[in-house]
């Protein structure tokens, strides 16, 4: 990989990757810093990576980043999480759409997460997101499926009170 | 129909996931259309598929790699100092040579002011030689009027003239000339003549083939290097100036070879037997002249 297929490659996947890692930890500075990370390998190993396999490449080192990151914080957030906000049920007049999904999302564990975000912002196929998340295709068929299950549950809630 | 499942989640779950055949998407949609549960069931299905969100990166530009400005400075005081010497030992090399075709100019210039004004610069040793009451006398006007034929043949009138004024410059920058350094070894009577020794003295013998333009120029290059000057004006006895070198040549071998013989082989005897003369010089202004009046005495130490 030279240095212009490199720009390019920065050109065309930095705002998923972003938000890849946004909706995954939910923190602005980590995002940009697991983002930041992820290129600086891939520019480190720019001669081992075919251009093609980059955003795979990009991809996979986020998701491990953001595992790292989550895993720190695990306990408490989720604790956290449980405590102050078990079966709460959102006001989409209060927080808007947008936000309700974002809220729905932190609900999954970060593999159905990662799954759903990798299938629906990427257009990810099972076998591209099983290399990523080290899954085969029937874990994250199985992975997705649950993950939506949970976010079809919290948002059908809401739809009833809409 | 193999992908539909008994479950009604799993088979809207692969329908919307676009795992269905064209047949089994043709069927669940009739289903969903026509069966109120499975309607709800798509419905509440449908949210949890995320729609675009256009998120940017708010530093994308930080992810560039641009390209590595090379370092043109230096490195370290030394390399300054190498630098500056070197720009200095440039600056100054070039000042002086532009002082130098300067000084060339000039000298250029007043040489051919000099011409014609005729005034030559007046030495004269009159203690060591050169007196009007030396035995000397007669053969030193002799001498003279021989040196002002020459001389001044090579002056007034000469389609020469511009060369003649240029050896002259030569003569003033010797350093300015380039060292002949082609052998020469010439018979001349019985004696065999060396080429100039020293470089001196082949920048002086450079200037003075080019000052005798004559037929007598062999015979002015060859007591030369075996002639030492002493006592000359503005000279240290070592060091002669090469026009009063020249001169000194131009007298010795045209006045005591044609004129005075015995004493020429006299003269050439003690040469030849290693003694060289000391050449003691007086000049003095001639006014019909720019070539100046000179006076000569041999002395043996």
């Amino acid at each position: 990989m030279n240095q212009e297929e490199y720009q390019q490659i920065v050109n065309d996947h930095a705002d998923a990757l972003y938000r890849f890692s946004l909706k995954n930890i939910k923190v602005i500075e980590e995002a940009k810093e697991i983002v930041q990370n992820s290129f600086e390998k891939l520019w480190v190993h720019r001669q081992e990576v075919h251009p093609e396999k980059a955003k795979s490449y990009l991809f996979t080192l986020a998701y491990r980043n953001c595992i790292d990151i989550i895993r720190k914080q695990k306990k408490e957030s989720e604790l956290d999480m449980i405590h102050k906000e078990p079966q709460q049920h959102y006001n989409p007049h209060l927080i808007g759409v947008k936000a309700l999904i974002d809220k729905a999302l932190t609900k999954l564990n970060e593999i159905q997460r990662s799954a759903i975000l990798l299938r629906d912002y990427e257009g990810y196929s099972y076998a591209e997101i099983g290399e990523i998340l080290s899954l085969n295709e029937s874990q994250v068929k199985v992975q997705i499926f649950r993950g939506r299950k949970k976010l079809q549950s919290i948002l059908g809630n809401v739809e009833d009170i809409i | 129909m193999k992908h539909l499942h008994k479950d009604i989640d799993w088979t809207i779950f692969e329908f919307l996931e676009g795992n269905l055949s064209l047949d089994e998407r043709a069927y669940v949609k009739q289903l969903i259309a026509s069966d109120s549960v499975w309607q709800k069931s798509y419905s509440t299905w449908k949210l949890s598929y995320l729609k675009a969100d256009l998120i940017e990166h708010p530093n994308k530009n930080e992810l560039y790699k641009h390209k590595i400005k090379k370092n043109i400075g230096f490195k370290n005081n030394i390399q300054w100092y190498i630098a500056a010497s070197l720009f200095m030992a440039l600056t100054w090399y070039l000042g002086n040579r532009q002082f130098e075709l300067k000084r060339i100019k000039t000298a250029s210039t007043e040489a051919s002011s000099s011409i014609q004004n005729r005034q030559p610069v007046t030495t004269y040793d009159q203690e060591s030689f050169g007196s009007q009451n030396s035995p000397d006398a007669p053969n030193l006007a002799a001498m003279t009027l021989d040196k002002k034929r020459v001389l001044s043949s090579s002056h007034y009138g000469n389609p020469n003239e511009k060369a003649i004024e240029n050896n002259l410059i030569a003569l003033n920058n010797p350093a300015k000339f380039t060292v002949d350094t082609t052998p020469r070894i010439r018979a001349v009577g019985n004696a065999v003549i060396a080429p100039p020794p020293s470089k001196e003295e082949s920048t002086i013998y450079t200037a003075l083939t080019s000052f005798f333009p004559t037929e007598n120029k062999k015979e002015a290059t060859l007591e030369w290097t075996r002639v030492k000057v002493i006592n000359t004006a503005n000279e240290s006895s070592h060091s002669p100036s090469p026009a009063t070198a020249v001169i000194e040549m131009y007298i010795d071998t045209h006045y005591f070879q044609k004129n005075e013989p015995p004493r020429w082989q006299q003269i050439w005897q003690h040469t030849k037997n290693g003694q060289f003369p000391a050449i003691k010089l007086a000049v003095e202004t001639n006014p019909n002249s720019w070539i100046p009046n000179m006076n000569v005495n041999f002395h043996y130490p």
